[in-house]
């Protein structure tokens, strides 16, 4: 239904390691938070440079320490970043981070706050640095990209009646088309599947994937009931109730529906990055903010956001796209809103045409208009806690 | 009032339902809409009011029924829904959700000597003693008024019809070895509650000569719930222990098939004022009887109750029957479960770990159940009233202990048992009106009169 879409064209920036990015961002992360103020002065000093904060960065520990780098490091190499400062207390934090970026095919710089001797002397050797990077990343040639080249990432947010009728079926319609011209989408919020077994199961390109799928679903419900809450009991919540849901089953097949009709793939770690083309499921957990940024770790180029009631939220790396079918919210909330599915509600605009304003705004997006979120700088990144610091 | 009809959109092909996308009034015409092709897929009328997003019914739906949405089952029929009438919590629910109990029917509320009476003359009308009839009439009975419900009148179905097949000897009379401090207990095939009374009357008989007494039982039946015989013990001023083995189900972590049953382990002692210590434990994560339930809820299984066939941990209870069932507390529970076996299987002298026979697999053949049963007489031992003393002294200190404010006071084993006890004496017992239905079904079926 979306044949004859971005015939004009889509454009990228080449980055080493063969990916493509449809930013061509310098940005300056910094491993712990111990450096934020250091990264924020950097930024502040050097116009144009995205500051990429840490929450934690320091006394973390095992699945949730290696989960930390690798979502740094995905963000680091991210290919909608042309070049990235990191920075660090000690050397051997930003080296970490460093080491892990370059093994996903990335060159980064790295500064610690120890070697350079102070706030001054990082300043000046870090501006020296992210100077260096923005001339470079001004001379990156634009180059053709091809739909196969594209991670989408499926988020929905603030959900209600009209995100499961329209706005996350008409995604789902765009995704269908794009995984069917070699792209990639990753979903998330496992936690949104339960009850959705039968799909994941029937969808999953093997029963070891299948398995995998629900395990991953589970574990989400597990964690949730060692804490005294029993999702299925809590699920579909007052205000789902009000407006219609019976079941959680039906919230989270409500949720899936964004994710289209094509074979699952399997499940990727929180910020991994997807090993093929196709749909995937990534393991990380269902809090916006959060949310996104873990799928700007995996790099996706961009986000596709499904919104009821109305949710702000942008990534500084990755942009993204929010869509509400609900009239109420377009009216009040227009400014934050990309795509506008009202007319689905209404009556006058059908399922295609719904997926079809998606795309051309999507196309429109990767060649270059800025986001609501980008132009209202709404932007925000925070990498999940799995554990606690000592 | 305007004509126009108000749209519902379908999402798949066989979906049962469709959301109105306005608020619709009874007698109102929706038109119903294939929401991926925007077809028109038929007209119908709304029954009664349907808020904007709701879903209304596409088609009649039976009661217990699933319905689908997106193509998947969303939840399951709870009563028969005609087409056109709103479908939601009212008349539909999940097959997550804990809510499915709400659905059944009130319980009803029976004296205990009704519960007594049904299952003595049932089974006497199939051919038990009556010594073997008032023993299970009794342990049943007890089962109620205490809460263990799982082996209350649902056993009485299975006993018939294996009494009735031969498989157990309703009219046997246990058979007791030399009369000393170690019992030797043939139960000659007869209904294990009442072989289980013998033993527990006998060991606490030679307790009070000796001191100590142990009973050591074979060829005996599924006795009901072990804390049953452990208070009975208890409250002839004794400490008691009580152990049986059956039927297999528990395998160790990883095991792709059972090797042992979830041996049960009570511990009873007395206290004043009709109550008891009565430690009451199976020793798998949960019992088969409530996998089986959550199998007909159609719901999943907490983690660690069961694993599948390969050994691998399932959340699946049909994977979980097909499986086997877990030992709760890991290694510890494994372990403390194989320590029972070698107290009761194994030094009894009958059948041990699988050997012992499947009630479902082979109705008519012998279980060959073994039980354990110590007591210690506390009038030899301490004194009773010294005893006494001391254990009502722990069980007033657990009560007094801080706790923090959402939790509730700590409780001593069998607490919550002699109250629920001491409540359904005075105002009967509830029974699932099912449970009801089919027990009267099986006694009528025998001839024994019931109201």
């Amino acid at each position: 239904m979306l044949d004859g879409m971005w015939t004009d064209g889509l454009i990228g920036y080449q980055r080493e390691n063969g990916r493509k990015g449809i930013r061509n961002l310098v940005a300056v992360l910094a491993a712990a938070d111990n450096v934020n103020p250091l990264a924020r002065q950097l930024a502040a000093r050097n116009p144009g440079v995205v500051y990429l904060p840490a929450s934690y960065g320091r006394g973390q520990m095992g699945r949730d320490f290696e989960v930390s780098l690798r979502a740094m490091a995905g963000l680091a190499a991210h290919p909608n970043v042309a070049g990235c400062l990191v920075i660090s207390f000690e050397p051997e934090s930003s080296e970490r981070v460093a080491d892990l970026a370059r093994r996903l095919g990335r060159p980064v710089e790295t500064l610690s706050f120890l070697d350079a001797g102070g706030m001054e002397e990082c300043l000046d050797q870090g501006s020296k640095l992210l100077r260096r990077m923005c001339d470079e990343a001004a001379r990156r040639k634009r180059v053709p990209l091809a739909v196969g080249e594209l991670t989408v990432g499926l988020e929905c947010g603030g959900s209600d009646t009209t995100s499961g009728l329209f706005g996350n079926p008409a995604l789902g319609a765009f995704t269908d088309w794009l995984i069917d011209n070699g792209g990639t989408a990753v979903f998330s919020e496992p936690v949104e599947c339960l009850g959705g077994e039968e799909l994941l199961r029937k969808r999953a390109v093997s029963p070891q994937a299948a398995e995998r799928l629900i395990a991953t679903v589970h574990a989400y419900n597990d964690l949730a009931r060692e804490h005294g809450v029993d999702l299925a009991g809590t699920n579909p919540t007052p205000d789902n109730l009000a407006g219609g849901l019976t079941s959680i089953e039906e919230k989270s097949l409500g949720a899936l529906a964004k994710t289209g009709s094509r074979t699952i793939m399997g499940v990727i770690g929180y910020g991994e990055g997807a090993p093929a083309p196709g749909v995937w499921m990534m393991d990380a957990p269902a809090a916006a903010v959060e949310n996104v940024t873990a799928l700007a770790a995996g790099g996706a180029q961009l986000v596709c956001f499904v919104t009821g009631t109305g949710n702000p939220t942008g990534h500084p790396v990755s942009p993204t796209v929010k869509i509400s079918a609900n009239p109420r919210t377009v009216d009040r909330m227009r400014a934050h809103l990309d795509v506008d599915l009202a007319d689905m509600l209404r009556g006058t605009m059908s399922l295609a045409a719904g997926a079809q304003v998606i795309a051309a705004t999507v196309g429109e997006v990767i060649n270059g208009t800025a986001t609501a979120a980008e132009r209202l700088d709404y932007l925000e990144t925070n990498i999940s806690r799995i554990g606690p610091s000592v | 009032m305007a004509v126009s009809a108000v749209r519902a959109i379908m999402l798949a092909a066989n979906d049962d339902v469709a959301a109105v996308l306005d608020t619709t009034g009874k007698g109102g015409v929706v038109t119903v809409v294939l929401g991926s092709s925007g077809e028109t897929v038929k007209e119908l009328t709304a029954q009664q009011e349907i808020p904007f997003g709701h879903k209304l019914a596409l088609h009649d739906i039976a009661e217990g029924k699933p319905v689908h949405r997106y193509g998947f089952p969303i939840g399951v029929a709870t009563a028969a829904i005609r087409q056109g009438e709103h479908v939601h919590s009212h008349n539909m629910r999940s097959l997550l959700s804990p809510a499915a109990k709400q659905d059944l029917k009130p319980p009803v509320v029976r004296p205990a000597h009704w519960v007594r009476a049904v299952v003595r003359d049932s089974l006497a009308a199939a051919g038990a003693s009556p010594e073997a009839a008032e023993a299970m009439a009794d342990a049943v009975t007890e089962a109620h008024l205490r809460g263990v419900e799982t082996h209350g009148l649902r056993r009485l179905r299975p006993y018939v019809e294996r009494i009735r097949s031969g498989g157990v000897d309703g009219a046997a009379r246990p058979q007791l070895g030399a009369n000393s401090a170690l019992l030797n207990v043939d139960g000659r095939n007869g209904i294990g509650h009442h072989v289980a009374t013998v033993a527990a009357k006998a060991v606490s008989d030679a307790a009070r000569r000796f001191g100590i007494a142990a009973a050591l039982v074979r060829n005996s039946n599924h006795f009901g719930f072990a804390g049953y015989y452990a208070t009975m013990i208890a409250a002839q001023n004794q400490l008691a222990i009580v152990t049986s083995n059956g039927q297999v189900c528990v395998a160790p972590e990883g095991a792709t098939q059972p090797l042992l049953s979830n041996n049960p382990l009570a511990i009873a002692a007395p206290l004043r004022e009709d109550r008891f210590l009565e430690l009451d434990l199976a020793t798998s994560a949960t019992s088969r009887a409530n996998i089986v339930e959550a199998a007909g809820a159609g719901g999943l299984l907490p983690a660690g109750w069961a694993q599948d066939a390969q050994g691998r941990p399932t959340r699946d209870p049909a994977a979980a029957l097909a499986g086997s069932l877990l030992a709760f507390g890991g290694g510890k529970g494994f372990g403390l479960l194989v320590a029972l076996e070698a107290l009761t299987g194994l030094l009894c002298g009958g059948a041990f770990a699988d050997q012992v026979s499947s009630k479902e697999a082979a109705p008519d053949a012998p279980e060959g159940t073994a039980h354990t049963m110590i007591a210690i007489d506390l009038e030899t031992a301490l004194g009773t009233d010294a005893y006494v003393d001391r254990l009502e002294e722990l069980v007033r200190r657990l009560a007094a202990l801080d706790v923090n404010p959402s939790a509730e006071p700590a409780r001593y084993p069998g607490e919550r048992r002699w109250k629920l006890r001491r409540e359904r004496l005075r105002d009967g017992i509830p029974l699932a009106d099912a449970e009801v239905a089919d027990v009267m079904s099986l006694a009528r079926s025998l001839g024994v009169a019931v109201d």
